[in-house]
């Protein structure tokens, strides 16, 4: 029976895994979505040439509106053909994006579906920073305000984590012609969204982490005060953000020996545990 | 006439204007073609803004060159006239309202700025379908009603009448006319506003040859109908217009009979505002008190080519004030007023300020649209609007509008959008397929106007395809319940679409459903007018005013839905501005949402998901819902005489129409009847052959019915094909298909 490989590029298409490869080499026709993800079809070929070497024969783009109003038609098309078929995405296959139905309608149509991990920006962030995974609460994107509702879920998340004590990974919306929330614009709607609520979590002196662009060949990490971080200018998107809750002593060290955080800074926010 | 000596007059007018016992403010109100423009010159010609040469000729509130070439007045305009009675000054505010009932957005919001109305109705023809749809929207607005019986001349020489069967004719139409106000006014005003002309109610005469006289004028003088009739058969018209000028005769009887607006106020501010009447606010307008919070009411928007958007207001209490800050209520929007002026002749003067009372016309309120609100910027957190204006007729014909050159489209869709400004029965809407410009209105004479106006203002080359008519998509049965997914699954709607019942559909075109009430108010008028479940009316999210559609939430506990709301709204109104038939506006449909899943993250419940998955589930349900279309239907009333009853009937009949009612009138017989608007076409021409042009008649829109279920199928393909939608109709399934 035809099996659909949904095999996760990750965060910069050389993380993709041997076994990615592999089904790239083995199949005869492939997929690639990239709607979630600023990587260009040309960087995401120029890295794979290297390893699949018909790689440009075989790929194709398949569009969100495909994916999303017409439930993968053409890849069903060819798994009805007995074809075992790819779908190159980024991060990893289940995680952020919404990979989950197109599982949900081939398993339906009787066919195979097979993940194979990426590295997720959920991860990347979580061990760039060496934070504890244990100590993470749930993620919540920042969105741009639509049709004059803006949503407040990234401040209750962000409450809500704080108060048990846990960080939080904010990831930046997508705008709806496809390009990058910058962290400039996520710290003018945080401050908006405090400016709302008024319970204290965006003020001046609290500390978060600005991610640029994570896992790619210019990744860089900020950490500062949240009035620091909104007077910084940040390099192209991806970015993204993380709100530390108090801080275990290894995770405190990790800091400063990557990232050269001063200790004071930690204990006058009252980050350090 | 020289400036000078408007401007001598100005202060003068001012000092009577704040005074509002010298203060009337009236309009017009008649069928077409029954004599208001001709009228309303031979008042402004009394009242000495204009010199008499000019006035017997040029229409002089017919702004526009196209209503000159088709004799009707397009805009209802204003102009303040000065009149002098018993010795005393008067300032008489006039609104001269059109007549062709495509236009009936426009005297809907007259109305709203005036306290008297003068009826005027031709002689010959008797009261007409309009002249009673006027009549009733005047008496709902509270508009007290005088009469003027036109055309007089039209009995003696055209129809020959003996002075008894003159007397007759001007009885019985005194009768019809206050059987009407018997039926339409409000309970309080039935008797004390029917038309007496013993009491100088009724005026008649002909504003053609400029005389009028009441019947204690008459009377008084020793006027009979028999000199009436003389003084045309002898030549000496010029005299009786001498010495009964007709101006004198209606504006006499207005300042007597028609209420000043401190007592207009008392009565009409309780019917048409629901705010507080003990307020600060209230008071002030019961009052009429220049020196209250400043309130006003936008009756129209015009464009000034120099000045911008000019905002022809009533000022009900206080006094504004040029460079005042206001506050636009619906809008929501705070403005400086740039320029306060008053109408004067067809020109506005600049007065600096105008007091309760009156009208005027403002400058720098340029996002108020006719029926807004205005206030006095420190009043805007309590003010409570007026009612919504209610409009008589629905757009219903649409022309694609193609510019020449591509490059002109931005310009013209701008110049469009103005137009929509000040006729807001005017819609404008760029087809996201095509690209197409579709302007859409009442009739297709409105239409031909708006286009001539557009020309006119940006001198750009445009092509108008032939008009097209709008039908409306509903269903005739409960549907089963659909499950509607977003794009990406992971949120999901149970929705099921019923029909609307009529009464809330009424309820919902009177306005007294729409969407920015208190959920409590609105659930109370459902529950008790039109036997909604308590439970059910309060959960009413969303009316959608425009197609009398209701989007309910009957859901408990589901989290993250609040958050979505405003989007489902948005999806709902969008699902109903074109259905799953043909992409026509969907029309008297309740949309009951009975369970939901949303995804807990705002990224995967942006509009771009919530909006389709509610439209969907929307659509699949019209779709199993016993769908249908429905066509505008025009009422037609033809006068003519008794043996072309036949041929008329016959013209209707053939295009699917139906006769209502015939009456049998002494000359004329009265045919009601309906016709659908896509039969109309060719009307004018079958009906004045049939009946050799001894014919008037009128058409308006009376109502939206299913189509005839042999033509359903048929139509809806036609509509898809003219539409280039593809030629097979959806199924349910295509919507919310089981996975
Ligand atoms: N014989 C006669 N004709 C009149 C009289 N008053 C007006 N008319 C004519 O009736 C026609 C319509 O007059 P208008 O004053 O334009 O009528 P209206 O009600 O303003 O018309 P619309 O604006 O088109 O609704 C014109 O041709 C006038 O000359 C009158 O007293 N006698
Ligand atoms: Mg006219």
């Amino acid at each position: 029976m035809a099996t659909l490989y949904i095999v996760g590029a990750g965060v910069y298409p050389d993380y993709i895994s041997l076994r990615g490869v592999e089904i790239l080499r083995k199949v005869a026709r492939a997929f690639c979505e990239l709607y979630t993800s600023p990587i260009s079809l040309e960087t995401l070929l120029k890295v794979l040439r290297n390893y699949v070497e018909d790689i440009d024969g075989k790929i194709e783009i398949i569009s969100r509106r495909e994916i999303e109003d017409e439930s993968c038609r053409r890849i069903i098309e060819e798994l009805k053909k007995g074809n075992d078929v790819a779908l190159l995405v980024p991060g990893d296959p289940m995680f952020a994006t919404t990979h989950s139905a197109i599982r949900i309608i081939v398993r339906k149509s009787g066919f195979n579906c097979e993940i194979v991990h990426g590295v997720s920006i959920l991860n990347a962030a979580v061990s760039l920073l060496g934070l504890s995974p244990y100590r993470f609460g749930p993620v919540a994107t920042v969105v741009y305000p639509r049709m004059g509702v803006l949503p407040e879920r990234a401040y209750d998340v962000v409450l809500h984590n704080l108060r048990n004590n846990l960080h939080t990974l904010l990831l930046l919306d997508i705008r709806d012609d496809g390009g990058f929330m910058t962290a400039e614009e996520a710290l003018n709607i945080l401050s908006e969204l405090e400016h709302r609520r008024r319970e204290g979590l965006f003020v001046n002196d609290r500390v978060i982490i600005v991610l640029e662009r994570v896992g790619f060949p210019d990744q860089k990490v900020h950490v500062a005060t949240f009035e620091e971080a909104r007077e910084r200018r940040y390099g192209a998107p991806p970015h993204s953000i993380v709100v530390p809750s108090r801080l275990s002593p290894v995770e405190q060290d990790l800091l400063h020996v990557e990232f050269g955080v001063s200790y004071e800074i930690l204990e006058k926010a009252g980050l350090l545990l | 006439m020289s400036l000078r000596v408007i401007e001598k007059r100005i202060d003068e007018v001012l000092d009577i204007m704040r005074r509002p016992e010298r203060v009337r403010n009236i309009g017009t109100l008649a069928h077409v073609d029954h004599g208001k423009t001709t009228t309303t010159d031979s008042l402004l010609m009394g009242a000495g803004l204009l010199s008499p040469k000019v006035a017997g000729k040029a229409l002089v509130l017919d702004y526009y060159e196209v209503e000159q070439l088709r004799n009707i007045t397009v805009k209802a305009a204003n102009i303040s006239l000065y009149f002098e009675h018993e010795g005393k000054p008067y300032i008489i505010n006039l609104i001269d309202t059109p007549g062709h009932i495509d236009f009936c957005g426009h005297v809907a919001r007259s109305l709203r700025v005036m306290d008297g109305a003068i009826l005027v109705v031709d002689a010959v023809e008797g009261v007409m379908t309009q002249t009673e749809t006027y009549l009733r929207h005047a008496l709902e607005e509270c508009v007290r009603p005088i009469l003027f019986i036109n055309k007089i001349d039209r009995l003696i020489k055209e129809l020959r009448l003996e002075p008894q069967e003159i007397q007759k004719r001007i009885l019985d139409i005194i009768k019809e006319v206050n059987n009407l106000i018997e039926i339409y006014a409000y309970p309080e005003f039935k008797q004390k506003w029917k038309i007496d002309p013993a009491k100088g109610q009724v005026i008649i005469g002909s504003a053609l040859h400029k005389w009028g006289v009441t019947i204690p004028q008459a009377q008084k003088a020793g006027l009979k109908f028999s000199n009436i009739v003389d003084a045309y058969e002898k030549g000496h018209v010029d005299e009786l217009a001498q010495e009964f000028p007709l101006y004198k005769a209606i504006l006499s009887s207005v300042i007597e009979h028609i209420p000043c607006p401190r007592d207009a106020q008392k009565y009409r501010i309780p019917r048409l505002w629901r705010g507080d009447l003990n307020s600060e606010i209230g008071r002030a307008m019961l009052e009429c008190d220049p020196n209250g919070p400043t309130v006003m009411l936008v009756s129209k928007m015009t464009k000034d080519p120099h000045a911008g958007l000019v905002a022809t207001v009533r000022v009900l209490s206080g006094t504004v004030r040029e460079g005042q800050e206001v506050y636009l209520v619906s809008a929501k929007r705070t403005k400086r007023v740039l320029q306060v002026s008053l109408y004067m002749g067809p020109t506005r003067v600049k007065t600096g300020e105008i007091p309760a009372g009156n009208i005027a016309a403002l400058l720098g309120v340029d996002e108020a649209q006719a029926g807004e609100t205005i206030v006095d910027v420190k009043y805007k957190d309590v003010m409570v609007p007026f009612e919504k204006l209610r409009y008589v007729s629905e757009p219903v014909v649409t022309v694609a509008v193609e510019p020449k050159n591509p490059n002109d489209l931005a310009k013209l869709v701008e110049a469009l959008k103005e137009l929509t400004v000040e006729d807001p029965t005017l819609q404008v809407k760029i087809d996201q397929e095509t690209g197409q410009i579709l302007l859409s209105g009442v009739g297709f004479l409105h239409l031909e106007i708006a286009a001539w106006l557009l020309k006119e203002r940006t001198k750009i080359e445009f092509t108008i395809s032939p008009p097209l008519v709008r039908f409306r998509e509903t269903c005739r049965e409960r549907s089963p319940t659909f499950e509607g997914k977003s794009p990406n699954k992971h949120n999901k709607f149970k929705v099921y679409v019923e029909p609307l019942d009529e009464t809330t559909i009424e309820l919902i075109q009177k306005g007294e459903i729409y969407e920015d009430q208190d959920p409590r108010d609105r659930a109370k008028i459902l529950r008790e007018q039109a036997g909604w479940d308590t439970d059910e009316a309060r959960g009413i999210w969303s009316v959608d005013e425009q197609n009398c559609n209701v989007l309910v939430n009957k859901t408990v506990g589901v989290q993250h839905l609040k958050e979505v709301r405003d989007y489902l709204i948005q999806g709902f109104k969008w699902a109903c501005s074109g259905g799953p038939l043909c992409q026509e506006p969907i029309r008297g449909v309740k949309v009951v949402i009975v369970d939901a899943v949303v995804h807990e993250d705002p990224a995967h419940r942006g509009p771009a998901q919530i909006m389709p998955a509610i439209k969907n589930a929307i659509f699949a349900g019209l779709l199993a819902g016993k769908p249908t279309l429905l066509e505008p239907i025009l009422l037609i009333e033809a006068k003519t005489t008794p043996e072309n009853i036949g041929a008329i009937i016959s013209v209707i009949t053939k295009h699917r129409g139906k006769i209502l009612d015939m009456i049998q009138g002494e000359y004329m017989v009265t045919i009601k009847g309906e016709i659908p608007v896509i039969e109309s076409f060719t009307l004018s021409d079958e009906l004045r052959s049939a009946a050799s042009g001894k014919v008037f008649w009128s058409l308006q829109f009376y109502r939206w019915a299913p189509v005839p279920e042999a033509m359903l199928m048929d139509m809806i393909m036609k509509i898809r094909e003219r539409k280039g939608l593809p030629k097979e109709i959806p199924k349910p399934e295509d919507f919310c298909p089981p996975y």
